[in-house]
Formats: C-alpha cells, structure tokens, sequence
C-alpha cells in the first residue's frame, strides 16, 4: 500500500472523530467529557477494534453544529505525534492548513491539540503524545 | 496584460464556490454566497494560498469574510506588515 507522509516521523494514528447529535442517545450511559474550549462534550468507545471520538456540540456555534446540520457525521482523522510544533511545520510544507493553534485540550488531561485541514482528505486532529511539562519517561 | 489582484481573487472565489465570476464583486461578502461555510473557506484559503504563492496565518482565518477584507489581507501581506 502506498504510504503518505503530512507530519513527519513517529506519527500514530489515535481516533477517528463522529458528531451526533447526542451522545446519551447514541451510547447511552458512556462517560463523556465537556471540552469548554472546543465547545463540545466528547466520549470514546471501541467500534469492532476502531477508536472513535463521539462528539457532540455544546452550543449552536461550535463548528461541529454546523457539520451537523449539513449532514456530516465523520469529522476527522486524529494522529498522535511526538512534537506537535514539529509536525504543524511538516504539515505547512504539505500543503495543509493549519485551522486552530495548539491548545490544551481537556479531554485529552491537557494535553495539547491542533487542526489542520487538507485540501484534499478533509480535517486532521493532531494529537501531542505528551504534555510538555509531564514528558514520557526516555527510552531504555 | 497582468491580471488585476482583483479579478484574480474573483476568479479563486468564482471556482471555489462554483459559480460564474460575473456574480463575485468588489462589493460580495460571505452572506452573498450560499455556500460560504467553515468548511469552504477553507477550500477557499488554500486556493489563494495556491495562487499568490503565500500563507495565511490561523489567526488571519476569521478575515476572509468579504472580496474587500481578502484583497486587504493580500496586499497587507504582500507588503510584508
């Protein structure tokens, strides 16, 4: 299979995003965390071995209300990546835009995301694979 | 005869969102295109990244809202301010 590059190296892939329009109604009693930022509460499940973020809009103005009202349930691809500055600036050289600067996001315990959309294959999620003040322990 | 950064921009917009160029003005704001939304002005910046070989900062991605806020937004960038 042919591979593709747009963040550079040691990138994994993490979820994939799913609006609804109610998570309680979807998934019944799930856990799900409210993001103030983002403006969405979220909860995670395992769909037959694939990680999705469900994902569900706390206000009319949050992006993902407008997804939802056009239709669209599949909201993005997210990939953890080793730094996330690194990969934005391997993203920019691709091509991609970058939609939403780098912020700690709740349902991730603080650690930092971004956005970036591509012209052709739609909205990424960057995830960092660490918070910056809490770095994984070095490799033995 | 150099095309104008004008109708340049016209020309991005008229594509983007699919329709005749005729339609896109000096004048023409995002309520003046149905299909102005999160999601193609996206499609839109990209473009006119593509065309006048420049980036568009994330904190620059709320201004595209009008042809007028666009050429300000080239030619301020342009100008290197």
């Amino acid at each position: 299979m042919t591979k593709v590059d747009l963040f550079g190296e040691g990138v994994e892939f993490d979820h994939i995003g799913m609006s609804m329009k109610s998570i309680e109604h979807a998934l019944g009693g799930i856990e799900q965390t409210v993001d103030p930022t983002q403006k969405v509460a979220v909860a995670f499940f395992d769909l037959h071995g694939a990680p999705i973020e469900a994902v569900q809009p706390q206000s009319d103005d949050s992006p993902v209300a407008s997804s939802l009202n056009r239709g669209i349930k599949l909201l993005h691809l997210c990939f953890r990546v080793p730094n996330l500055d690194n990969a934005i600036c391997v993203a920019r050289r691709n091509g991609l835009l970058l939609v939403a600067s780098p912020t700690p996001a709740t349902a991730f315990d603080g650690r930092r995301i971004a956005w970036l959309f591509s012209e052709t294959m739609g909205l990424f999620e960057l995830l960092e694979a660490s918070r910056p003040d809490c770095p994984p322990p070095p490799a033995r | 005869m150099l095309e104008s950064l004008e109708s340049r921009v016209r020309k991005v917009i008229s594509e983007v969102f699919a329709i005749p160029v005729e339609q896109v003005r000096k004048e023409t704001t995002q309520h003046d295109i149905k299909n102005w939304d999160s999601t193609n002005v996206l499609h839109l910046i990209l473009s006119l990244e593509s065309e006048f070989g420049m980036t568009f900062d994330v904190d620059e991605l709320t201004e595209f809202t009008s042809v007028e806020t666009i050429l300000s937004i080239i030619k301020r960038k342009d100008a290197g301010q």
